[in-house]
């Protein structure tokens, strides 16, 4: 048969195939007779890589058949293309389209490993629901020449942790393929397997970049107190890529022997690069003299390094050292100031807020935009100190301040809003405000925006209320 | 580590440092849990360190879960901790979810 189905319990699934004609889908809708309590309809179009329009008129008159028993019609696995004929034939709002991938055979889920679209969904798909069959499957694959096949399959096993194919992912190393060999490393490493170690310290030196990434994420997962000593080795190797491998590894094992080969690493760094993913990685590990490592870090030359110590401030906390950073707030390093007061607006106290409200005047317009975001952390009510930026000429200045009273108030946020919506001169300030209101959906904000919507004329704007009003 | 029932799933919030202690006391904490409910949520929105010995931790947990078809999700990750996770490839084993509400809401 081209068209079979079967019922269970109040849903119907009807399976339709290439071959089929309209002749075929008359048993169907006699079916839906003999089951007075149907709720769904389920038409697999897995088999269909085009649709005839005999077919299209076909689904419609199912619909059209249990549509005013208020029973829902799912279409599922339904291919793109076939999606474009029913959305060009404006079909699309009659139908729920969902994907279903428990009615592929196992053969078939296998083939979909070749779209790297969906392969990553598949290997999930797999993985949850492993079974034995699939464990074979995914052995027989992990022994596929074709390449793709292999990778998927042993990323499977590797998600499944399916410890019984530890030998056969091993083998994927020895693969002339990087991405089997780096699927290989990256399953033994989730699943724990400590004697390829050595191997994944070959692969580190790889000149492949993602193989030696994985390599340097799968020794962290099996590490021992042995390995930082081989990863000080390589911290001295002379590709870059390397010492940033390297540095994610031991962050990650973390560590005191780890910590002083990071901070070690640092004071002989002299590539940007690295120097801005080691002090990154040192605001992951929990140690006090981190916190004033990075500080330090606040007055390198370089911008980058100095954002990634503030941002790690932001992880690690200031642990007493907030005077540290305020006294690095001066007028003539706009950079360092800049960034201090990053570091200081993560965790903004009470006294920094005040001392940031003092010198908010004195400054130019990018610290003037970071003390905002900052105080909107701030402990103390800043609600008057935000109230007067609204009114400043600068846009820039207007927006940030309406995220930051967002962030400390929401209810104060919406009323903003809806009066900035109203008469700022800003588009920008105005999207912002619209943004808001979008996400919170006050009492009457349909009003509102059909209201502006009417008499702004910015398309941004415009567009953004039709997306909204889902006209 | 607190847990609560919402929306028929186990909530677990962690919180602080999970190395190879505390990693092991929470994987201890949540199988325990596994009788209560199909699907646990796991919320990373307090924890602010995590090391390879935690992860090792976590990844046990799944596999345990995975062994009496229960369903683990990650979620309310900092984008410190989700960097982890990407980097070692385990953002691709683990279900993690942007938000608890997201983590909550999906069947």
């Amino acid at each position: 048969m081209s068209v079979t189905f079967s019922a269970v319990n109040d849903s119907v699934l009807i399976h339709i195939s290439q071959e089929a004609s309209d002749k075929d889908f008359g048993a169907v809708l006699e079916s839906f007779n003999n089951i007075p309590s149907l709720k769904e309809v389920r038409i697999d179009m897995k088999d269909l890589v085009y649709i005839e329009s005999e077919i299209q008129e076909q689904i419609v008159s199912i619909k059209k058949n249990v549509g005013a028993k208020s029973v829902h019609v799912v279409l599922l696995n339904v291919s793109e293309s076939v999606y474009t004929t029913l959305e060009m034939a404006d079909l699309l709002n009659l139908f729920i389209f969902k994907q279903d991938l428990s009615l592929y055979h196992i053969d078939e889920l296998v083939y979909m490993f070749h779209n790297p679209d969906v392969a990553n969904e598949i290997s999930v798909y797999i993985s949850s629901n492993y079974s034995p069959d699939f464990h074979n499957k995914m052995m027989e694959g992990a022994n596929s020449e074709d390449s793709q096949v292999r990778e998927h399959c042993i990323l499977t096993m590797g998600r499944a942790q399916d410890s019984d194919a530890t030998e056969v992912i091993r083998q994927g190393m020895d693969s002339v393929y990087p991405n089997v060999v780096r699927a290989s490393i990256l399953a033994l490493g989730w699943l724990g397997d400590c004697e390829s170690k050595e191997r994944f310290f070959n692969f580190i030196s790889s000149k492949d970049i993602e193989v030696a990434e994985a390599a340097g994420a799968s020794i962290s997962l099996v590490s021992d107190e042995r390995d930082p000593e081989k990863l000080r080795k390589l911290s001295e190797s002379e590709n870059s890529n390397i010492r940033i491998i390297v540095a994610g590894t031991l962050s990650l094992i973390n560590g005191d022997e780890a910590y002083a080969i990071i901070v070690k690493m640092l004071e002989k760094e002299r590539n940007e690069q690295v120097r801005t993913v080691l002090v990154q990685r040192i605001a992951y590990f929990n140690k006090p003299d981190a916190t004033e490592m990075l500080i330090s870090m606040l007055d390198d030359s370089s911008k980058s390094v100095k954002e990634a110590a503030a941002a790690g401030l932001g992880r690690t906390g200031l642990r007493g050292h907030e005077d540290e950073v305020l006294k690095r707030i001066n007028m003539e390093d706009v950079w360092l100031s800049y960034f201090a007061v990053k570091a200081l607006g993560q965790n903004c106290s009470a006294k920094s807020a005040k001392y940031l409200k003092e010198i908010y005047n004195k400054s130019e317009e990018h610290l003037r935009l970071a003390i905002i975001e900052a105080l909107s952390n701030a402990p103390s009510d800043m609600d008057n100190f935000f109230a007067e930026r609204l009114f400043d000429s600068n846009e820039d200045i207007r927006k940030v301040t309406l995220s930051a009273i967002y962030k400390s108030n929401k209810k104060t946020a919406i009323a903003k809003s809806v009066k900035l919506l109203e008469d700022d001169p800003s588009w920008l300030v105005r999207y912002k405000a619209l943004e808001i209101i979008s996400i919170e959906k006050p009492a009457g904000y349909k009003k509102v925006l059909t209201k502006i919507k009417k008499k702004d004329n910015n398309r941004n704007i415009q567009e953004k209320i039709a997306s909204v009003l889902g006209i | 580590m607190k847990n609560e029932m919402k929306n028929g799933k186990q909530l677990v919030s962690l919180s602080g440092e999970i190395n190879a202690q505390t990693g092991a006391e929470c994987k201890a904490f949540i199988i325990k849990l596994f009788d209560t409910a199909n699907i646990l949520v796991l919320s990373f929105d307090k924890v602010v360190y995590l090391n390879s010995s935690g992860l090792r931790e976590i990844i046990d947990l799944l596999k345990n879960a995975t062994k009496v078809k229960k369903e683990l999700r990650l979620c309310d990750m900092s984008k410190d901790i989700r960097e982890m996770f990407t980097f070692t490839g385990l953002e691709k084993v683990f279900k993690i979810y942007d938000t608890q509400a997201a983590a909550l809401e999906s069947k």
